[in-house]
């Protein structure tokens, strides 16, 4: 098995990072994880087929993933066949896999993660688990070092909500906030851009005034109740999801959980990964409530790296290259055997379920320790933002179709 | 949804084996194009009712089961069209699960529901369990026009807005007149 492929598959919900072991350690291919219907093409894309697309206007999309979840086979299927056949190009049946899982999933979701994997597409070997990212491996940069790319995102965080929402109300020449964004045309080949100061406009551009929506979209991190049906004392609330604290408040909860006396060592390690975190003001934001929640006497410290979307990925290109990988995976022999079981008991999971005495003491020391909410403390598991990367804040799969350049 | 007709089970479950042979998810011999998905000179054994690139897109647009009836069927009674991709070398069926799982589409909703989680003992974490906490401040009143601070509310539907004009906008075009 050491001869043949791995192949490395952080799935995820917006984007899938790909690669094999030993080829794409450092950059992994990146592609959108939805079947996109174009309109104005015409035509519809597959993944990575998006690239090709020249009209971006109406654009219909549709994702495996709901809530996190995988959810939409037929679309995941014909994503991965073409990751596999044209981007990869290698024969699936000779392979061994990697792939990530959400936190939580379903156990009747994984059952069928194991069935494409071995009865579709043939995999010899396969080891599916949640992002497990080293804490050894993270690449800490000094704050000055982050490369800071405007490039086209307009979202940011605000560091003081009320100050910003109050400078948006001043007369757009004098505004600090606002900005245009300036629509792509198609036809003339143009992409789309912030508006310089002062830049003229021919008579077909069109502009879409970015203010307070700015950072109001993000804010919704820190402040879920933003949104939702407005509450009265008469009405109940319609969209119950949102009667929910921010993100800080989540994080100080979830370490409260934790024995007193490792809260500390938490407090000082909070990593942030994934593709979201790289807001612009996250990072500082974040800080300073966590600052305000932790103990008087806790040192906290928040940690960013260059490419939060690729930690996951980096930490997935890390493990299957331990000698010891190849015990964690499940042959196709012991599913053809054994079925879903197998996959059961070797593959680290939130259920308690009966594990081989030799699988249980082996674990890459990551801290995984409790499940749960224990798996937000976890050293290496992300609370939200860095400022390194701003990203237009959308998150969908076009993050990826920049990244083909 | 579908109409309530009570029909055999016999006669559901030889429809529903019908459909899923009737699906090829199968992967086709290799010489694919990139415009789009075409069909190719299969043998009739291996064709698949899929038709045409529209139809791909078609498929995808019914997500909301509008067109498809939640168990996998059209309103015509015929199985729901998949996407099929061109990729893949071998011309081989898959297998009954993995067709099961391309052509009945469950929602998340439903597979919470089917996974049991909710049944686990207490001390077990699981994804209902793990939920942030709740708030810890009344909600910011925003103005449901243009995003500013709210300080007043609509007498009538209780939405916040934050001046005469955005009152104007919100009267005219969103003022949903729930509440006296």
């Amino acid at each position: 098995m050491s001869s043949s492929n791995t192949v490395l598959l952080d799935n995820g919900a917006s984007t899938i990072k790909a690669g094999i072991l030993g080829g794409h350690d450092d950059q992994p291919l990146i592609i959108p994880n939805a079947v996109v219907r174009s309109k104005g093409d015409n035509s519809t894309y597959i993944g990575y087929e998006l690239a090709k697309c020249r009209d971006f206007t109406s654009l219909r999309f549709r994702l495996p993933f709901e809530k996190g979840f995988l959810v939409d086979w037929d679309a995941q299927k014909a994503v991965w066949d073409g990751l596999f056949n044209d981007v990869l190009r290698i024969n699936t049946s000779e392979a061994s896999l990697l792939i990530t899982e959400p936190y939580f999933n379903l156990p009747n979701i994984q059952d069928i993660y194991d069935q494409f994997i071995f009865e579709e597409y043939e995999f010899k070997a396969y080891h599916r688990c949640t992002q497990i990212v080293s804490f050894r491996q993270w690449n800490m940069m000094d704050e000055t070092h982050i490369i800071n790319e405007v490039k086209e995102a307009c979202c940011f965080v605000s560091e003081d909500f009320k100050r910003d929402l109050e400078a948006c109300r001043v007369q757009p020449t004098k505004n600090r906030i606002a900005q245009e964004y300036i629509f792509p045309d198609y036809a003339g080949n143009r992409p789309g851009r912030i508006r310089r100061p002062g830049e003229p406009l021919d008579e077909a551009e069109q502009t879409l005034t970015m203010n307070n929506e700015r950072f109001a979209v993000p804010e919704i991190l820190f402040h879920p109740t933003d949104i939702g049906e407005y509450q009265s004392p008469d009405m109940p609330r319609t969209a119950p999801g949102l009667d929910q604290a921010g993100i800080s408040a989540t994080v100080a909860a979830s370490i409260s959980l934790l024995p007193q006396d490792l809260q500390g060592l938490f407090w000082a390690n909070i990593a942030l990964i994934g593709g979201t975190t790289a807001l612009p003001g996250l990072r500082a934001r974040l800080t300073s409530e966590l600052r305000s929640l932790a103990p008087i006497d806790c040192e906290v410290a928040v940690y960013a790296s260059e490419r939060p979307d690729l930690e996951a990925y980096y930490a997935a290109a890390a493990f299957a290259a331990r000698p010891e990988f190849s015990q964690s995976m499940v042959t196709r022999e012991e599913y053809q055997e054994m079925g879903s079981s197998a996959c059961r008991r070797k593959f680290r999971d939130w259920k308690p379920t009966e594990k081989e005495p030799a699988a249980r003491g082996r674990e890459t020391a990551k801290g995984r320790g409790q499940k749960g909410r224990g798996q937000q403390e976890d050293e290496e598991d992300a609370s939200p933002p860095q400022p390194k990367k701003p990203t237009r804040g959308r998150g969908r799969g076009r993050g990826s179709a920049r990244r083909q350049a | 949804m579908p109409p309530a007709r009570r029909q055999h089970p016999e006669v559901i479950a030889k429809r529903t084996k019908r459909h899923l042979d009737e699906l090829e998810v199968r992967r086709p011999s290799a010489s694919w194009t990139l415009q789009g998905l075409h069909l190719r000179d299969a043998p009739p054994s291996q064709r698949s009712n899929y038709s045409e690139p529209a139809g791909a897109g078609a498929g995808g647009d019914e997500e909301d089961d509008h067109g498809v009836a939640p168990g996998g069927r059209t309103a015509k009674g015929r199985a729901r069209q998949t996407i099929i991709s061109d990729k893949g070398k071998k011309p081989k069926k898959s297998t009954m699960n993995v067709r099961t799982a391309v052509l009945y589409k469950k929602t998340l909703a439903v597979l919470i529901e089917d996974s049991g989680i909710e049944h686990l003992p207490p001390g077990v974490p699981t994804y209902l369990r793990a939920v942030a906490p709740p708030p810890r401040e009344p909600p910011r009143m925003l103005c449901s026009v243009c995003g500013f601070w709210g300080k007043y509310k609509c007498r009538r539907c209780a939405m916040p807005y934050c001046d005469l004009s955005c009152e104007g906008v919100h009267n005219e075009t969103r003022c949903e007149r729930r509440v006296m």
